[in-house]
């Protein structure tokens, strides 16, 4: 899989790389204070020093807090949440997916009915009101995105067993004798993975923008813990003052996101240059 | 029809070393190389060849057609004194669709689903006759829907194509081919995908307009039988080079080309059984792989590893009588050929159907129903399609059944409900004396062990993800006697070695991956194993090679096949008994000497003399017998016999009542037709 | 077709009404309602005495029937933060709901077929690449960061439009260009793939060997087949653009359904939520529906 990657594939996963080296290499920096509040240094532009001396790399927030060490604890939040929920939802999406797709019938209708009433809701709202209800602790948060995101891999799962399950080696597998559970375990789940994968990593963007909607409307990660969707909306209210107290998180969300698209962009990318050519020898 | 090649007749098109490249890795790789033919006004020239001998390749070239990243890097292409080569884009749209036309060989794709068909017409009229009036266009359009039969042209003109069937379509196909009447028409495997009675309907309209028009033909096909009976003269091509040319009796008469010679040595052929088939050993190599010297030097059995073939790249030679050759040693081809098919032991058959009815068969089936709920129509209205109908056969141990017919006949599902992977409607199926359509639980799966299968399609039929030895191991695991020891043992009985183990399906050719399926299928050590189309898929040398397998391992292991298939030819050189299918029912079942030798339905005799006779010569090869019409829609089959839609003998009564299948003129010789006895004795039918 | 209909609406129907009960239920299993309307120092005999003017005190199968009985009748119960219908106050924000929805489908969707049918036409590679990444790193961006990044560079900076509310064109333009973008990228890659994918079926073949030329083929055999995956899946992801709309709202202070719901939320103002989670999926539902029928119109594989 990694062969087939072109020059877009590796600059998104060096772009990934730095990314994660970013969040979890700036906890280890002997300054990092995410939660120390300065009222000395309220606001402070990146590069600028407070009054007692302090140097503050991307500046402060409105309470004088460091935004380098709150961008990177904040993204650790971001990521651990998006793993957690891609998790949750891979397995649920997978699991009912290759049933529905497997047994057909009422099963079938009642996944996919699940399904199709689930879409008809806009995700964002069913989380709001999820969140609202359930209480956003990071590990509620990490479940009831999973919950709701599980369609995506359901209706591509199922896609792919309604056409496995009638392929000629799982009928030859049937006719040895073979069980359901086998079938499923056997021969569908090893084949749909892959494209598992493919969803997988589109979904993880698409769930840290989720997480961070939520958080910027005041619904997800609750403070003191920093979260990019949170610390946008607190910048919101200083956007002509402090434009890069707004700016920064949604620079760094946009970099995780966009390496994880252009990630899954690249492993799905065809190659759609099937045309002719000006001339018949060329 | 064939006329051979006159050296006044003029040349239509000339293609001169044409070489078309890919690019692999960092280099190129040749799949078309070198290839120079010449195609004279008006007649037909057909190019054989198997799979990725770059035969569609090349014809795609000469349209301008090829798809990036393929490119033509060398070569002329001549249209009447015109350089293609030196067309651009636009210049080319002058040429195709007027000069030059092409007819694909899948009808189901080949037409844009989203619009009428007729506006398809129009277009490629409109396109090369700018000051036609729409009313004038569509009257030409409706003109060639008539020439090319299809029935009712003014309301078929607009519809759309999944409103056709596949005969029909490529009839529209051909239509929109032949729109600006082109000097020259290229057939792309044009009834591939079509069954045999379609496939003759079809070869009978393009002979139509191609006599109208004057047209040349260059007709690419893999079958051998088809090029026989409609080329005047054949071009074969082996792994991207022509490796003979020469007029269809010199090739088929004499080939000079131990390719040429094998292929038509591994025919089977339909008037005689013989004890194994000549195949050609191996497969063909991947573009990137093949050998130095003669790209057929590791395959050839004339060859003997002589200097010459391992090292010096054989090119295409003059021979006597305007034929070519590309091979070091082609004047020993017809000497070699004829050393071959004197080693053909044909078989005595000696009539042994009184067999069936003294032993205990090994699976008996009675009476078989299947019927699928279908819903249709306004308000969704519920019917029954009835898929078999009153099934009914037996099969003693270690014979062959061949259950013969066209698809939409029931063959797949009548295996499917053998295997118990759907539920009949009705009957009784017996294996080894014990009702199998009942069990349920462990006894089901201890009878599974008994009745295994193998498919058609070697691509769908092992699981991309496992190796071989999972593969092969898998029925074993399922009921937990896992042997590794067994596994090997398996492998070596197909013919493949230890090597292919851990390798997964991704890495073999369709033969191979063929022998894989045929081994899993053995692990169980059943009795009885049903066969679906099993070597249907595969090229000709390497079907072949399949047959001669299962053939060996029948005679080693003592084991019971139903052998499903369209092709009659390899039933007939398989098979014990035959049982022929139509919508769902056996019309006709016997030995398989009897039915073939002495039909008594007039569908069975339809299907036989639609089989191309290549060793017959033209003048002895009978009445072709031309079924009119497609299949009948299965949820509403006409009244009483089913076939009487489209048999020429179909009297009244044949509409009254569905006539049974009995035996009506000599013993154990079941047919189901009402008229069988006036059928089978031709002067009677005449009184 | 006629059975295809009542099939759809039956099915339509059970949706929006699987919707209602699961929004009742959530509301339901968050806490005690009338907890909300007291203050902290409201005695036990308040409470008793709200719970039962609520009808609280019932079997919750008897109020869930009593609930779906009144918003059969269209009643969802009184907001209980503002003292009128909830059902009223959902519908007072439609009109900018859909003003906003549709003006950002319309800029949306049109610009990726204009620019999804230029990759095609286009032999320049690096112009193919350059929309398309483009599009990418729009949609890696989050409806309310791309939101505030436009009122920072156009409102703050510029000073050409206004950055919050309603009222003339000038305030449209904003949230419409960031829920728009956010649609074009998804068609876009959409578009892209599906006419990839038609590029390589066997009628095109067909089309050229007529002598039709590359712009022919495109517009009159390609475009057609490529559109029918679009029109399914823009019906699809209508749920995704109704939830776009939420957070836009939020951003630009749009006074649409959206925000009513988020306001809702934090205010626990439930009557008014399931109003408005009821009326989006209606729309969803109906629109759905209007889809379904209009591909059985432009794809005739597909007769009912």
């Amino acid at each position: 899989m990694l062969s087939r990657l072109s020059f877009s594939g590796y600059f998104a996963l060096l772009m990934l790389v730095l990314t994660l080296l970013f969040i979890f290499g700036v906890t280890m920096l002997p300054s990092y204070d995410p939660y120390g509040q300065n009222l000395a240094a309220g606001l402070l532009p990146p590069g600028g020093s407070s009054f007692d001396g302090r140097y503050y790399l991307l500046g402060t927030d409105q309470l004088g807090r460091d935004m380098l060490s709150r961008l990177a604890l904040a993204g650790q939040v971001s990521f651990a949440i998006g793993a957690g929920a891609v998790m949750v939802s891979l397995v649920i999406g997978v699991t009912l997916g290759l049933i529905a797709g497997y047994f057909r019938g009422p099963v079938e209708m009642v996944i996919m009915g699940l399904a199709d009433l689930q879409l008809s809701i806009p995700r964002i709202l069913l989380l709001i009101v999820m969140a609202a209800i359930l209480g956003p602790s990071p590990w509620m948060l990490a479940v009831i995105l999973g919950i709701t995101s599980w369609v995506a891999y359901g209706r591509v799962a199922r896609g792919m067993a309604l056409s496995l399950r009638e392929r000629e080696f799982v009928l030859a597998a049937r006719a040895q004798g073979s069980t359901a559970t086998w079938n499923i375990r056997k021969h569908l789940l090893p084949n749909v993975l892959p494209q598992m994968m493919i969803v997988g990593s589109y979904e993880f963007g698409q769930i840290v923008v989720m997480e961070a909607s939520l958080s910027y409307l005041g619904l997800g990660v609750q403070p003191p813990l920093p979260s990019w969707g949170m610390m946008v909306s607190e910048g919101q209210t200083y956007l002509e003052l402090a434009p890069y107290l707004a700016v920064l998180p949604s620079i760094a969300l946009f970099v995780l996101v966009a390496s994880l698209q252009f990630l899954s962009q690249a492993f799905t990318s065809e190659n759609d240059s099937v045309d002719l050519p000006e001339r018949i020898k060329g | 029809m064939n006329k051979p090649a006159a050296s006044d007749q003029k040349v239509l098109l000339s293609v001169r070393n044409l070489t078309i490249q890919v690019p692999v890795g960092n280099g190129t790789c040749n799949l078309v190389d070198d290839v120079s033919f010449d195609i004279m006004e008006s007649e037909v020239f057909a190019l054989v060849g198997e799979s990725g001998s770059g035969k569609s390749l090349t014809m795609m070239a000469v349209l301008g057609l090829l798809p990036l990243p393929l490119r033509m890097t060398q070569g002329t292409i001549v249209l009447r004194g015109q350089e293609l080569t030196e067309l651009d884009f636009n210049g080319m749209r002058q040429v195709r669709g007027k000069k030059m036309a092409i007819v694909f060989q899948d009808p189901m794709t080949a037409l844009n689903p989203v619009i009428r068909v007729g506006k398809q017409v129009d277009e490629a009229i409109r396109l090369h006759n700018p000051g036609l009036s729409a009313k004038q266009i569509r009257a030409r359009g409706i003109e060639l829907f008539r020439q090319v039969g299809i029935p009712n042209p003014e309301q078929r003109y607009d519809q759309f194509p999944n409103e056709f069937s596949g005969g029909m379509r490529q009839r529209v196909v051909i239509a929109i081919a032949m729109a600006n009447e082109p000097d020259l028409l290229i057939a792309d495997e044009p009834t591939t995908a079509l069954d045999v009675t379609i496939q003759a309907q079809v070869m009978d309209v393009l002979r139509e307009v191609r006599e109208r028009t004057g047209a040349a033909m260059i007709l690419i096909s893999h079958d051998l039988g088809l090029v026989a009976e409609h080329a005047d003269r054949i071009g074969v091509l082996y792994s991207g080079s022509l490796v003979e040319t020469g007029t269809t009796e010199q090739v088929f008469g004499a080939p000079q080309h131990p390719y040429t010679a094998g292929l038509i040595a591994s025919l089977p052929r339909v008037d005689q059984k013989v004890d194994r088939l000549y195949s050609i050993p191996g497969f063909v190599p991947a573009p990137d792989k093949r050998p130095k010297g003669c790209a057929f030097s590791t395959r050839c059995e004339m060859s003997r590893d002589r200097d010459a073939c391992t090292h010096a790249r054989p090119t295409l030679r003059s021979m006597p009588e305007g034929r070519h050759s590309a091979c070091h040693y082609a004047e020993e081809t017809e000497s070699w050929a004829k050393a071959q098919a004197a080693a053909r032991v044909v078989l005595d058959e000696v009539d042994d159907s009184a067999l069936r009815q003294a032993a205990e068969p090994i699976l008996s089936v009675q009476d078989l129903q299947k019927e699928f709920d279908v819903s249709r129509g306004f308000l969704g209205r519920r019917a029954k399609m009835k898929a078999l109908r009153g099934i009914s056969f037996d099969i003693l141990k270690g014979r062959t059944l061949g259950l013969v017919g066209e698809s939409g006949c029931g063959k797949s599902t009548l295996a499917r409900v053998l295997l118990r992977l759907m539920e009949a409607s009705g009957g009784q199926v017996m294996l080894n004396g014990k009702p199998l359509l009942t069990m349920q639980g462990s006894a089901l799966r201890s009878a599974r062990r008994n009745l295994q299968v193998v498919f058609q399609d070697p691509y769908s039929s092992l699981d991309p993800r496992m190796t071989v030895h999972d593969i092969i191991a898998e029925p074993m695991r399922i009921h937990d006697c896992y042997d590794a020891a067994r596994v090997n043992e398996l492998l070596a009985h197909v013919g493949l070695g230890p090597e292919a183990l851990l390798r997964r399906p991704g890495q073999f050719s369709g033969g191979q991956r063929q022998r894989i399926a045929i081994a899993r299928a053995l692990a169980l050590q059943p009795d009885v194993l049903i066969l679906d189309e099993a070597v249907s898929a595969l090229d000709v040398s390497i079907q072949a090679q399949v047959i001669n397998l299962l053939r060996d391992l029948q005679a080693e292991f003592g084991l019971t096949y139903v052998f499903i298939s369209h092709d009659l030819s390899v039933v007939r050189h398989i098979s014990d008994d035959v049982a022929v299918m139509y919508l769902g029912r056996i019309i006709e079942y016997g030995s398989v000497r009897e039915v073939f030798e002495n039909p008594e339905h007039p569908y069975t005799q339809a299907l036989l003399s639609a089989i191309p006779r290549h060793h017959v010569p033209e003048a002895e090869r009978g009445e072709r017998i031309l079924l009119a019409g497609d299949l009948p829609n299965p949820l509403s089959p006409p009244s009483g016999c089913a076939f009487r839609s489209r048999c020429r003998h179909a009297v009244a009564s044949c509409a009254q009542s569905e006539p049974e299948l009995i035996e009506r003129t000599r013993p154990h010789h079941q047919s189901a037709c009402l008229r069988a006895e006036e059928l089978s004795n031709p002067a009677k039918l005449a009184s | 077709m006629l059975y295809f209909i009542t099939k759809r609406i039956l099915q339509s129907i059970l949706t929006v009404f699987g919707v209602v009960t699961v929004a009742f239920f959530l509301v339901r299993l968050s806490g005690d309602p009338s907890l909300l309307l007291l203050s902290a120092d409201a005695t036990q005999e308040d409470i008793a005495a709200i719970r039962d003017a609520m009808g609280l005190n019932r079997p919750i199968w008897v109020q869930y029937l009593e609930f779906i009985g009144n918003a059969l009748q269209g009643d969802f119960g009184n907001s209980i933060r503002q003292n009128s219908p909830a059902m009223s106050l959902v519908l007072e924000r439609v009109p900018a709901t859909l003003e906003l929805a549709l003006t950002s489908f319309a800029v949306g969707i049109g610009l990726a077929l204009i620019l999804g049918t230029i990759m095609r036409i286009t032999r320049k590679v690096w112009l193919r690449e350059a929309i398309m990444w483009i599009a990418l790193a729009r949609q890696a961006f989050p409806v309310f960061s791309f939101g505030l990044l436009m009122i920072l560079v156009f409102s703050v900076g510029l000073g050409w439009l206004p950055s919050l509310g309603r009222g003339s064109w000038q305030h449209l333009v904003l949230p419409a260009l960031t829920l728009g973008s956010y649609e074009l990228a998804l068609y876009l890659r959409l578009f892209n793939a599906s006419l990839a994918t038609e590029q390589r079926q066997d009628y095109v073949r067909t089309a050229y060997a007529k002598g039709q030329g590359r712009l022919q083929v495109i517009f009159q055999h390609m475009l057609p087949n490529a559109l029918l995956p679009i029109v399914t899946v823009a019906g699809i992801n209508l749920g995704l653009l109704l939830g776009g709309a939420v957070v836009t709202e939020t951003v630009f202070s749009w006074p649409g359904v959206g925000r009513l719901i988020v306001q809702s939320v934090s205010q626990r103002d439930f009557p008014v939520i399931i109003a408005g989670v009821f009326l989006l999926s209606l729309i969803f539902v109906v629109i759905n529906l209007i889809v379904d029928l209009l591909y059985s119109v432009l794809d005739p594989r597909v007769r009912f």
